[in-house]
């Protein structure tokens, strides 16, 4: 299989989101150390989110992977994963002024290790933070202490928690709107 | 009577009351309560009943006073001034007592449910909780589903939640009472009716791709109306249209990301 024919029966691998990767030198930023797979991304619409004015509280739910699928291990080699987090980056890019930001990431490594990544939404929290009042970033699936020595690599988010402005939560699951939950 | 006692008997109601109210999810905590004394147990049976979750066989669950249908009938039937405490109604269809569904079994314990229902006059949510995607409102027994329906019409209730059961959403109609509805599965949409009355101001949805989708985002375009709060899965541009419609309102959103099939934007590989 071609490369680049990505679409030919490995679609229930794809996270679907949202936007052309050819687009945005920023999120090449973001994603330089991961061999992204050509995107086929083709409009933006969670742009959409700027023309929302009165959108006090916006949480994102997303996750990490690994998946499977002969034609991409072909690719790729064994081992590779889907990832929200170019996804999430993009939406922070383009979210409105918020007084309440939540990020919900659900992590399933299975025998990959935390080594293998980066973070980059902390590098994307850092870059729009002024637009967030306050954000709640939830992570699931991988430890504190995980998670914690990441915070050197992006040194404002030690800041953040300082400021008050990012509370983290590990293993637990964010809490919506109070109505739905049943 | 205890200087003790006396003391905790003057405590405002308002303070026990509230005290008790942390209690809500540890129901054991506020049955011990009930039993310390009969003016805790007053306080404590507001809290402990405030949220009943009926299941027709095993079952547990972080929210809600448990019981099967049979206890609550004599619940009920012994203690008759709770009714106005139940708020908050779940009701488990799942049944594991047969291969089929409903069994005789199942039809029994609706059928029971539909006799405490009419009792429950304050009710604000109701919940359903069913078994499967592919049990469909009238596969259950006639008696249940009309009570429900009729519970639908009490002016206190405003939220309807409905999980892994076929809901024909044309039930909902021409209740302006019900602010708030939540589905997560497959919804039947065929008979309803272009004037409705229904105008939900919190939706929240996890259907199915496809044909359920589509046909549920062209129902709940027609039901929102002033919507506040909005919940979803987000594939890319299919929810768009709910969200040009509520973009001067909507003050919370609440999107989870889904694998669609059709861009590759993500996939990475981590060690080659």
């Amino acid at each position: 299989m071609s490369l680049l024919e990505p679409q030919v029966s490995c679609h229930h691998v794809f996270l679907g989101p949202i936007f052309d990767l050819n687009a945005s030198d920023e999120m090449e930023e973001f994603s330089s150390l991961y061999d992204i797979y050509p995107g086929m991304g083709n409009s933006i619409p969670l742009t959409t989110l700027s023309s929302l004015p009165h959108l006090q509280h916006l949480i994102i739910r997303g996750f990490v992977y690994r998946a499977f699928s002969d034609d991409l291990d072909a690719y790729y080699g064994d081992g590779w994963f889907v990832s929200c987090f170019r996804v999430v980056a993009d939406i922070l890019k383009n979210a409105p002024p918020l007084q309440r930001l939540t990020i919900n990431i659900d992590i399933d490594l299975q025998d990959g290790q935390l080594g293998q990544f980066h973070f980059p939404i902390f590098k994307a929290l850092m870059e729009y933070s002024s637009s967030f009042r306050h954000i709640e970033l939830y992570i699931l699936g991988i430890s504190e202490s995980d998670i914690v020595p990441l915070f050197g690599e992006y040194g404002g988010v030690t800041a953040l928690i300082e400021q008050g402005v990012l509370d983290i939560h590990m293993d637990e699951i964010a809490l919506g709107d109070s109505r739905f939950e049943v | 009577m205890s200087g003790l006692g006396e003391t905790r008997m003057n405590l405002p109601f308002d303070v026990l009351d509230s005290i008790f109210s942390f209690l809500k999810s540890h129901p054991d905590s506020l049955v011990a309560c009930s039993k310390a004394h009969p003016f805790f147990s007053r306080v404590a049976e507001r809290h402990l009943y405030r949220h009943i979750t009926i299941h027709l066989g095993p079952w547990t669950s972080k929210f809600g006073y448990l019981l099967e249908p049979s206890e609550l009938s004599k619940l009920l039937s012994e203690t008759p001034h709770i009714v106005n405490y139940v708020r908050v109604l779940c009701i488990v269809l799942v049944d594991f007592r047969g291969r089929t569904y409903p069994t005789p079994e199942t039809s029994r314990d609706l059928e029971e449910i539909s006799l405490v229902l009419p009792m429950l006059s304050s009710l604000e949510c109701i919940i359903l909780n069913g078994p499967s995607h592919f049990v469909s409102w009238n596969q259950l027994p006639q008696s249940f589903t009309a009570a429900v329906e009729k519970s639908l019409h009490l002016a206190t209730l405003h939220r309807i939640h409905v999980r892994s059961l076929g809901f024909p959403l044309c039930i909902l109609d021409n209740h302006r009472n019900i602010n708030c509805f939540s589905l997560y599965g497959r919804p039947q949409t065929p008979d309803c009716s272009e004037d409705s009355n229904l105008q939900l101001t919190a939706l929240s949805f996890s259907v199915t791709r496809g044909h359920y989708l589509t046909s549920f985002l062209n129902w709940a375009k027609r039901h929102i109306f002033n919507l506040q709060s909005l919940k979803c899965d987000f594939y890319e541009g299919e929810v768009l249209g709910l969200l040009e419609i509520c973009s001067d309102t909507l003050n919370s959103l609440d999107v989870t990301l889904r694998a669609t099939g059709e861009l590759s934007s993500c996939i990475f590989r981590s060690y080659l």
